[in-house]
């Protein structure tokens, strides 16, 4: 057992301040320090100690209250159960808001002893140690003090603070009530009186503290008054090692509630963090064009803009080169066509063309048919029209004819016609074949 | 200065609210300047869009006058009015000497002003057929806005198997393009 209680860690809060005993070695720190867990586990790696286990914590008797409470014989599980529906009756919280514990009266069947404190008293201390891996384990330090005394029968216990005055009263060794009390300008003598009509039954006060209190005390109280520096850690420490701690309650928080914070306090703050700056992320994809792309949209439009200065002239440009080509009748597709007409032996005298569309021809044929066959051929190629022979007559004493032609011809430069194809399949023939002989 | 718990928990929540109560009166400021200027950038996209549509158009006539340029090989930014009539009549009768033809007039005028002319030209040659053929070829590509007005062939008949030609032909007036643009559409 003692090396048990060696390798334990022990904290006391007093004044706000969380004092720390474990292997020989103190400290302490404050208890609202935001860095307490980093100077506990400093402490811990100082003393050696290993992580994990329990931790035993003494804590003030303000909030602590005390119940008797009688229980029904039953099975440990039931009377878990029903201990917790007689909490909700009998104390101001629920079980789950507040560190409770309990203890059987020795000598009185069926009846425990609860103590229970609010939950807020004690959280903090049990959240500081819980990185640790440690569970913490509250007991009321003034109930913890009086147990140091092994003999004492109905036994008061006061403790003087600067501002609070704490008493705790025993009967036979079983805690029986704890009280606060504070001074409100009342001088030592009114206090002394107050607080020995609260202790008064008890046959030992025994008083830690203020001198000049306990001096006032001893000439009011009925009894026996004992006059102590009070008890540090390492003397509770021993009462920890030994069964009498077994006489008070230990109180504990919830186990529900142990683990439920690690999730709704710690871990949701980190993932809305990082759920919140995705959703910015994601919000601001909407404005990075605005931001980043204005610029950008701003220069291609100043581009754009000069290059637009320059249109115009390219409309003009475009027109005018159109109007060349639409006006360029196709004055040697028109001849060839006519030479592919006119039969052999054709005199040309005269050919006339415009571009409005006039043709006129004067020239010797052969005979008569040939006229014929060359109207009839100029008409099938496509790009004449309304041919007419004008004038056929025969030269005197010969076969030949005169003749006088006039027409219309396409003067669209891109018009075809089946002679041209004809014609340019000719050509191309004849530019292969004198290719393959010069070869 | 000792603080309770129950104090904290107060300053805490009321931070808290100051915080949302900023967060929402300058968050929404915010938002609505970022969502003017969001607005402005689309808008600014729109109309480069639209104008870029608008451009495509342009882009075809620019490969278009590429290709006109090279088929007629007339490029009218280094034509001026004043020179064109006579660089063109002296490089016509160039491409007939080289023909192998023989000029034996030309007459110029004034061209048809309503026909956005600029001059006309009466041009009379004479040589074998392969010749004129070539001659009527080339006038084609010469460079110089030139339109065949009419053409009239006949036997040369000093010179058997020879052929006169005589060439109307017209210059037109590139100047008057331009000028039909800039007037106001009605």
């Amino acid at each position: 057992m003692a090396g048990e209680q060696q390798n334990q860690l022990l904290l006391r809060l007093r004044n706000n301040r969380l004092e720390f005993h474990a292997a020989g070695r103190s400290a302490s720190a404050a208890a609202d320090s935001a860095e307490l867990t980093a100077e506990l586990r400093e402490f811990v790696r100082s003393t050696g100690l290993p992580e994990g286990g329990t931790a035993w914590c003494f804590i003030p008797a303000r909030g602590v209250t005390l119940r008797r409470i009688k229980l029904p014989n039953t099975t440990p599980t039931n009377r878990e159960q029903l201990l917790r529906l007689q909490i909700e009756r009998e104390f101001p919280l629920p079980p789950e808001e507040m560190a409770w514990g309990w203890r059987e009266v020795a000598n009185r069947e069926g009846e425990v002893l609860v103590a229970a404190v609010k939950e807020d008293l004690v959280r903090p201390i049990a959240d500081a140690l819980r990185p640790l891996g440690l569970s913490a384990q509250f007991l009321p330090a003034i109930l913890s003090e009086a147990l140091v005394d092994e003999n004492a029968e109905a036994l008061a216990l006061l403790h003087i603070d600067a501002a609070v005055l704490e008493l705790a009263r025993f009967e036979r060794g079983i805690p029986t009530s704890v009280r606060t009390f504070s001074r409100n300008g009342e001088d030592d003598h009114q206090m002394a009186k107050r607080l020995t009509g609260a202790a008064n039954g008890s046959q030992i006060l025994q008083c830690s503290g203020d001198r000049q209190l306990i001096g006032a005390v001893e000439e009011v109280f009925d009894g026996t008054v004992k006059s102590t520096d009070g008890n540090d850690l390492a003397s509770l420490a021993k009462l920890i090692a030994s069964d009498r701690i077994n006489k008070i309650p230990v109180l504990r928080l919830s186990a529900a509630k142990e683990t439920a914070p690690r999730v709704s306090k710690s871990l949701p703050l980190r993932w809305m963090a990082i759920a919140a700056l995705l959703l910015m992320a994601l919000a601001s994809t909407r404005y990075i064009g605005p931001f980043l792309g204005k610029a950008r949209l701003q220069r291609e439009l100043a581009e754009i803009e000069q290059r637009q200065t320059g249109f115009p002239a390219i409309n003009q440009e475009v027109n005018f080169l159109q109007h060349i080509q639409k006006n360029q009748p196709p004055y040697l597709a028109a001849m060839a066509v006519f030479s592919d007409a006119a039969p052999r032996g054709t005199k040309i005298e005269a050919l006339s063309m415009d571009r409005r569309g006039e043709f006129s021809f004067r020239g010797q044929l052969q005979n008569s048919q040939n006229a014929s066959d060359l109207r009839t051929k100029l008409i099938e190629s496509g790009l004449f029209s309304n041919v007419v022979l004008e004038e056929q007559s025969t030269v005197p004493n010969k076969k030949q004819v005169n003749v006088r032609i006039t027409a219309r011809w396409n003067t669209d430069p891109k018009a075809k016609s089946e002679a041209l194809k004809r014609i340019d399949a000719k050509a191309e023939e004849n530019k292969k074949s004198t290719t393959g002989t010069r070869r | 200065m000792n603080i309770s718990e129950r104090d904290k928990r107060t300053l805490r929540f009321g931070g808290i609210a100051i915080v949302a109560y900023l967060f929402l009166f300058y968050g929404v400021m915010g938002f609505k300047k970022l969502e003017t200027r969001r607005a402005g950038y689309l808008e600014l996209k729109r109309n480069a869009q639209g104008i870029r549509q608008m451009m495509d158009p342009y882009e075809t006539k620019l490969l278009l006058i590429e290709k006109l340029r090279g088929t007629s090989g007339v490029d009218p930014s280094k034509l001026t009015r004043e020179t064109v009539v006579a660089l063109a009549s002296a490089d016509i009768q160039k491409v007939a000497l080289s023909s192998r033809l023989k000029v034996a007039s030309i007459r110029e005028a004034a061209g048809n002003s309503t026909g956005r002319e600029l001059a006309a030209m009466r041009m009379e040659a004479a040589g074998p057929v392969n010749s004129v053929m070539g001659l009527l070829h080339q006038l084609k590509t010469i460079g110089y806005p030139l339109v065949i007005d009419s053409m009239e062939l006949g036997i040369d008949k000093r010179k058997p198997g020879n052929l006169k030609i005589s060439l109307q032909l017209v210059i037109l007036d590139f100047e008057k393009w331009k000028n039909e643009r800039k007037q106001p559409r009605a």
